[in-house]
């Protein structure tokens, strides 16, 4: 895999607009799902609904997941749900759909826009919280 | 009548059996419910050990959530004297600590280069907090780094990977060269041993703890 090929794939991630150039022909290989480009992926999204779906958000499959990802749908959706039977970052997403991270941002917060994943509790103001401060520091110390 | 009175003198005398609570019918299991996650953004030069040190406190092998660069780059990115280093990461790559529960320790290693300096909101948004790690061979590349964190006022730590058969500068001189706030700690570092880097992580926390406490008067 060259460098170029590697640009290509994270560029949606970079923030930059999508190659105008097709790849070139002899650029396809036997596993073409790693050839699909990431832009296609989200319909042209580089940015999810919900800003505040972060590289560290974590989500977990709701209950209504169980049923299926909906008409709209697709097979990352289905996949995010699948793996968030336990929960999951998104970044951890990310890398087990090898998909950059931007991509999975999008997808993310499709699916808890449609109420498909949830949240756990959010601690907004984490660095002057003193318990839980406290309490991360014990875990660590426990570690 | 006497086996009977027998019977009910025995009743008396036996202890009190505690109320036995019939076990819960087995409900709907709950789904899983996601836990807080706290973010460490580990940083500094090319080179500098991030990918090492986030191995080595991350229960799960460091993501890369990109590619590697390959040692095509290797022209591009020029490393210290004695480094036999050939992949580097292109993106970011992560470990992930479970500290109780309901939290979740992320750690994520900036981009070594400051070609990536345009990916630093995103990995920055949300932190609780920075590790910029410190190479003294080449202790200009962290400064980009410290630049970014001091100017999003992101508490941060200087950590100053030892290598083996090196000079490495003494911590007052690194503290001399980085000019950091005099209660951010300039610490040293293995970067390869993991109570090492949970120090450097323990030392972040204490950080933040007494800005905390400071903060709300406590």
């Amino acid at each position: 895999m060259t460098v170029e090929e590697d640009n290509d794939l994270s560029r949606p991630f970079l923030g930059t607009t999508p190659p105008s150039e097709p790849l070139p022909a002899d650029a396809s290989t036997p596993d073409d799902d790693d050839r699909v480009r990431p832009y296609l992926i989200t319909t042209g999204r580089t940015s999810p609904e919900d800003a505040a779906v972060q590289m560290q958000t974590v989500v977990v499959s709701a209950a209504a997941a169980e049923v299926s990802p909906g008409p709209k749908g697709t097979v990352e959706h289905a996949r995010i749900i699948e793996l968030c039977r336990k929960p999951h970052s998104v970044a951890e997403l990310a890398a087990g759909l090898r998909v950059p991270l931007g991509v999975a941002r999008v997808l993310v917060g499709d699916l808890l826009g449609s109420g498909l994943l949830a949240t756990g509790p959010s601690v907004p103001q984490q660095a002057t919280d003193v318990p839980f401060l406290e309490r991360l520091i014990a875990g660590v110390s426990a570690l | 009548m006497s086996l009977h009175s027998d019977t009910t003198q025995a009743l008396v005398q036996v202890a009190p059996k505690p109320v036995v609570v019939p076990p819960p019918a087995p409900a709907e299991p709950e789904p899983p419910r996601a836990p807080i996650p706290v973010k460490v953004v580990i940083s500094g030069g090319f080179g500098v050990g991030k990918t090492t040190a986030i191995g080595a406190l991350s229960e799960i092998e460091p993501v890369t959530t990109e590619a590697a660069m390959t040692t095509e780059t290797i022209d591009i990115d020029v490393m210290a004297a004695g480094s036999t280093k050939t992949t580097t990461t292109v993106a970011m790559d992560f470990g992930r600590i479970t500290i109780d529960d309901s939290i979740v320790l992320y750690l994520f290693g900036t981009p070594g280069q400051d070609r990536f300096g345009f990916m630093w909101p995103d990995l920055t948004a949300g932190a609780l907090g920075g590790v910029v790690l410190v190479d003294t061979d080449r202790i200009s590349d962290c400064f980009v780094a410290i630049d970014y964190f001091e100017k999003i006022e992101l508490p941060f730590v200087v950590a100053v990977n030892q290598f083996d058969n090196r000079e490495n500068l003494s911590l007052d001189e690194v503290r001399e060269a980085t000019d950091v706030d005099p209660d951010i700690p300039v610490i040293t570092v293995d970067a390869r041993d993991r109570s090492a880097v949970k120090a450097v992580v323990l030392r972040l926390l204490d950080l933040i703890l007494t800005r905390a406490k400071y903060a709300t008067g406590t």
